[in-house]
């Protein structure tokens, strides 16, 4: 079972091998990477489910000037959307995102070139009742991916050419998905990368919170920067 | 040989993607064939049929204006990001971001305009339209067609965007046109053009506007008010979707053929696995009794027509 410290242990060999490399100044970033903390987020004792609930009706529930606190940018910047197209709830997000300034590019296949207009996001969704064990289980169990991709090719009401691709794209990513135990933040929390997101357990549900930032230090504390204002967040 | 003939039957499928600036992408796989795809963006045949397998066929709205192309370097995942999305993707059994409402729509058939054909001012299309397009109360199926706006099983559509389908009847003197377009989910507009030919004379054309307004749409139960009773031990997901629960969408057996996937008609595919698990005893691991069932017959070792080839999922092991 990869526990907490063969997690960490993971994390600290990189850590180690980047090390043998680079440069002094490199180095100390690197450190200072190595060894982030973050601050604490405790659930709060009045923290109630429908606080979330609220916030997955109405994503406005949130004030956008909270949000671009965090987001480092103008709330008049801040677009909210409700990703309430499946059927099934706990798969529902919501997002909120913003321009950051950086262009892409996109080359299609007939040469055309696109500019995109870049955009960073925090999101949060994916709420689940669950057991704090099952929550653990979730994270830390080896079988918990290929369970999750026999529930998706037994069910019978998904089309079958969804659940193979929905169970490749498990098999494929689950590689490369690794999580992190975080401490103090909810009652138990998982820092999963390379997607950046935020699993929270608090008072027998799970939620997410997802990021999308260049880099992986960034995604994190507005994660948790995110959560803190979910949990005081009252509607 | 005939052992290969279900490979090459089924059709191959293409994974659409539909992107929008600043809030990631949608995915679905197609309900065209790879094929179709050639003849709608004119791309050379065979092309999306030998697309690579990770390959995603995006519609992104850039700036207001949809953008084709095809994507085989990003991931799911990567691409929804590159929109600005959070990473986290599902694939939809159809496009969920163009699915009109159920409930009450009304029908407008607008002035017929154009040229004056041959001396007759006629409506003629204009009452033929009326008798084709749908209206009234009605129950969209999931995933929507254009097609399920007209009753005529004759008119040929194309879906060329997502929010955009093109359908056409006749033959080579009236030449009927018809575009759609998907304004939201209570708001499709469309445009018809009738194109008379007759030798020797310059085409006649006519053009009609409909636009289909939902004006009551049907009243559906937000799944959020019954999260907090739901039992966390109970493994049936709480499922809503929109309309009354009970209410079954209307089928036509006999044109319509996006009939939802009955349960175990489809082959399930081959489930990767990260070990063998232990038998576990299930319920349906009851000793059954011995009965003989008329599916019991021996069968000829024949391949069925809905036996699609089964796809090589990657082991994590690999």
């Amino acid at each position: 079972m990869p526990d907490r410290a063969k997690i960490n242990g993971v994390n600290l060999l990189n850590c180690k091998i980047m090390k043998r490399n680079i440069s002094l100044p490199a180095l100390v970033l690197l450190i200072a990477a190595c060894n982030t903390t973050h601050k604490p987020v405790t659930v709060p004792t009045a923290f109630e489910t429908k606080q979330l609930i609220s916030i997955m009706q109405n994503p406005q529930s949130l004030s956008k000037e909270s949000i671009a606190k965090i987001a480092g940018t103008d709330a008049s910047e801040i677009n909210a959307y409700s990703e309430d197209l499946a059927p099934d709830i706990s798969k529902r997000t919501v997002l909120f995102s913003w321009q950051n300034g950086k262009k892409k590019s996109i080359k299609t296949s007939e040469g055309k070139e696109l500019q995109v207009e870049g955009y960073s996001s925090l999101g949060l969704g994916f709420i689940t009742k669950i057991s704090k064990a099952g929550f653990q289980q979730k994270y830390e169990s080896k079988t918990a991916v290929q369970e999750e991709m026999d529930r998706i090719t037994q069910d019978e009401t998904i089309d079958a050419d969804i659940a193979i691709a929905e169970a490749r794209d498990l098999a494929e990513n689950a590689r490369a998905r690794q999580f992190e135990k975080l401490d103090h933040v909810g009652e138990l929390s998982y820092w999963e990368t390379p997607v950046n997101a935020l699993h929270i357990y608090a008072k027998g549900i799970c939620f997410t919170v997802t990021t999308n930032f260049d880099d992986g230090k960034t995604s994190k504390e507005k994660a948790i920067e995110l959560a803190q204002l979910v949990f005081n967040n009252n509607p | 040989m005939l052992l290969l003939l279900p490979a090459t039957i089924h059709a191959k499928k293409v994974m659409v993607a539909t992107c929008e600036e600043g809030s990631g992408c949608t995915f679905q796989i197609s309900e065209a064939d790879a094929g179709d795809y050639d003849v709608i963006y004119n791309s050379e045949a065979g092309y999306h049929e030998n697309l690579p397998e990770n390959a995603l066929v995006v519609d992104a709205k850039i700036k207001g204006s949809w953008e084709h192309y095809v994507e085989t370097e990003m991931s799911r995942s990567q691409l929804d990001k590159f929109y600005g999305g959070d990473g986290f993707t599902m694939i939809y059994p159809f496009n969920p971001n163009f699915q009109p409402v159920s409930g009450e729509w009304q029908i407008k058939i607008g002035t017929v305009s154009g040229d004056i054909c041959y001396g007759q001012e006629s409506n003629m299309f204009k009452s033929m339209l009326q008798g084709m397009s749908q209206s009234g109360n009605v129950n969209f199926p999931h995933p929507f067609h254009a097609r399920f706006l007209m009753n005529n099983p004759n008119v040929k559509w194309q879906q060329i965007r997502p929010d955009l389908y093109k359908a056409f009847l006749g033959n080579a003197y009236i030449n009927l046109k018809f575009d759609v377009q998907i304004i939201n989910e209570k708001k499709i507009e469309g445009v018809f053009t009738a194109t008379i030919k007759v030798p020797t004379k310059e085409p006649c054309v006519n053009k009609i506007p409909i636009t289909y307004t939902c004006v009551k749409e049907k009243e559906w139960k937000d799944p959020w008010e019954d999260f907090e009773t739901a039992n966390p031990d109970d493994d049936l997901l709480p499922v809503t979707p929109k309309g009354n629960e009970d209410e079954l969408l209307p089928i036509n057996p006999k044109n319509d053929d996006l009939l939802p996937v009955e349960p175990g008609k489809k082959p399930k595919p081959n489930v990767p696995r990260i070990e063998d698990k232990p038998h576990v005893p299930r319920l349906e691991d009851k000793p059954k009794p011995n009965i003989p069932r008329l599916e019991d017959k021996p069968k000829p070792n024949i391949p069925r027509i809905e036996d699609k080839p089964k796809t090589n999922v990657p082991r994590l092991e690999n």
